[in-house]
């Protein structure tokens, strides 16, 4: 009996920049392609700021145990989220950073991962749509061009879901314009150990 | 038929209490419970339910007594604060045997704590809370899926045994969103006996005890009229003194879940069958559980885990059985050791009984658990 942990994402950043929502749709996507799917969250009191983070993990099996202490995925939206998430991602694991908001990517990353994808999304957001609000569906484009682990279409279908209709049209170029920005799909290995991924071993 | 869901723990008790029959609820928002009252307060109303935000927990528990006993199946919700204002009503609710249900998500700490951490502390709050010799009877799912469906089971059980029924959750559970296959059809519910089962003359006893010690279910309201009272009553709800008297009331009120425990409890088993050790844990800590038990099974380390989902009362009978044959036993919980007490006192034997306890508004980890387990075992490895 093999103990096969779920993959794991981690969307990681300030409060106000909507990665709960972020972690609700991409697991919300993922139960509609058929996976078991935990999604947790953690934030302050405040409505703006603060360290804010949402965990979505899923699996072709119940999961049981519903945190991770390694991610195979980590979106860092923010440079509050960099410092305190990078050391869980896990060897060759995908990191994609918003450089709008982190200014210094620790060096260790570099010792954990070459799969490092940086895009000025939030920047890139207002450029196109004039508000940096769609900044988190562009997210949510690029973890699926770049992991593979969702569809585009089945997230618009989540999307519709969770975010009110008059913002459908601009979510959905939203998620298409940041599935454009990443030319190809990392692999992710399935995991083989685990510890911490700090560059030592 | 199957159906996939998607959703919170709070929600899912809220949709799972409507499901069930739930037509109002009074409470008042309180981290980590306010997902129940706001998906209430959106969803109650298009089933035709009531929602009122009370002034406190006080008045909430007074108002769904008051709802249930007007023929509507109540319901409140709230965290540990809560709770501990929520205690006089229980007792009002046990002694006038008024069938409500009460959500418990469970926070970390004494007072107002720790609002946004999880932990198990209110467990034998539950228990002996409200004042006097009272049964009570507590259900703690450990799934989205476990709430969904046992929040009917809570209104069941406060229907057929006519007792308040506390609902426990935690923050992990509460806050948590999950993918879960719901079969439509396996579900049960107890309704109320309708008043026109009564004859225009006859004279409705609504504490009347069978031969079971079950009081008569209570009819919807209308017709019938009835005293109600927290003073020690008769078959008709009047006050009365009489030393016999008051003994045999007191007594079946005891007797009703007493003897029926056997039907309520509720509990889960993996890999008990050849363990030789066995951990016993509920809640969020049951999944924490599960996951060690399988890397433990890894290790070669035979072990099982018993989960019980009725915590109150507790499953006594199939426990007594299980530790007849473990040569260890190890209670998890996020609180400093309350559940540990009924393995305890169950512990005839005097097994080795280790109690895994964290307190720190986290989960237990699996590798925090497979550390004690691996401990335990070679601790008790005779040589």
């Amino acid at each position: 009996m093999a103990v096969r942990n779920p993959r794991s994402i981690r969307i990681s950043g300030i409060g106000g920049q909507g990665n709960v929502i972020m972690g609700i749709i991409l697991a919300d996507a993922l139960v509609s392609l058929g996976h078991w799917v935990v999604q947790t969250q953690s934030y302050g009191a405040q409505v703006r700021g603060g360290l804010s983070f949402c965990d979505v993990l899923y699996s072709s099996e119940p999961i049981d145990y519903p945190m991770a202490n390694q991610f195979g995925v980590i979106y860092a939206m923010h440079q509050t989220g960099i410092r305190a998430h990078m050391p869980l991602l896990k060897m060759n694991g995908v990191l994609i950073i918003d450089t709008s908001f982190v200014t210094s990517i620790p060096k260790e990353a570099f010792r954990v991962t070459k799969k490092i994808i940086t895009k000025p999304v939030t920047t890139l957001a207002e450029q196109k749509f004039g508000t940096p609000l769609p900044a988190n569906l562009m997210g949510l484009g690029i973890i699926a061009k770049a992991t593979g682990y969702v569809t585009k279409e089945a997230l618009k279908e989540a999307m519709k879901k969770h975010i009110r209709e008059k913002y459908h049209k601009m979510n959905e170029e939203a998620i298409d314009y940041g599935h454009s920005l990443i030319e190809r799909e990392y692999k992710i290995r399935e995991e083989r150990r685990e510890f911490a991924g700090q560059g030592f071993e | 038929m199957h159906e996939s869901l998607f959703m919170q723990g709070d929600e899912a008790c809220a949709l799972g209490a409507i499901k069930a029959g739930c037509r109002f609820f009074a409470g008042y928002p309180i981290t980590p419970a306010t997902e129940i009252a706001e998906t209430m307060s959106i969803e109650l109303p298009k089933h035709g339910g009531t929602f009122i935000q009370m002034e406190d927990e006080i008045a909430s528990a007074a108002a769904i007594i008051g709802a249930s006993l007007a023929g509507v199946k109540s319901m409140t919700a709230t965290s540990g604060p809560g709770f501990s204002l929520m205690q006089e009503s229980i007792g009002y609710a046990a002694m006038t045997e008024t069938p409500i249900v009460i959500a418990n998500v469970q926070r970390g700490g004494p007072s107002t704590g720790l609002p946004t951490k999880v932990a198990q502390g209110d467990i034998m709050q539950t228990r002996w809370g409200t004042h006097g010799d009272h049964q009570i009877i507590a259900l703690y799912p450990s799934t989205v899926e476990e709430v969904y469906k046992y929040i009917a089971t809570a209104f069941n059980y406060a229907e057929i045994y006519r007792t308040p029924v506390i609902f426990l959750m935690d923050e992990v559970l509460g806050h948590m969103r999950e993918s879960f296959k719901v079969d439509g059809e396996a579900f049960v519910q107890i309704d109320r006996a309708s008043e026109s089962e009564l004859e225009d003359d006859d004279i409705f006893h609504p504490f009347y005890g069978d031969d079971q010690m079950m009081a008569s279910p209570l009819v919807t309201m209308g017709k019938s009229r009835f005293h109600v009272s927290g003073l020690v009553h008769d078959e008709s709800g009047f006050p009365i003194g009489t030393p016999d008297d008051v003994g045999r009331i007191l007594r079946r009120l005891d007797h009703k879940i007493k003897l029926h425990a056997d039907e309520i409890v509720i509990y889960d088993e993996y890999m008990t069958e050849d363990a030789d050790l066995l951990v016993i844990a509920y809640g969020s800590t049951a999944r924490t559980a599960m996951r060690a038990v399988k890397m433990a099974r890894e290790d070669k380390i035979n072990i099982g885990l018993f989960k019980p989902i009725t915590i109150w009362p507790f499953p006594a009978t199939r426990l007594r059985q299980l530790l007849k044959r473990v040569s260890a036993v190890i209670v998890a919980e996020m609180n400093l050791g309350q559940i540990v007490y009924e393995v305890s006192r169950l512990n005839k034997r005097g097994i080795k009984l280790e109690l895994l306890s964290k307190v720190s508004g986290e989960l237990i980890t699996p590798q925090e658990m497979l550390d004690c387990i691996t401990k335990v075992k070679s601790e008790i490895i005779e040589l």
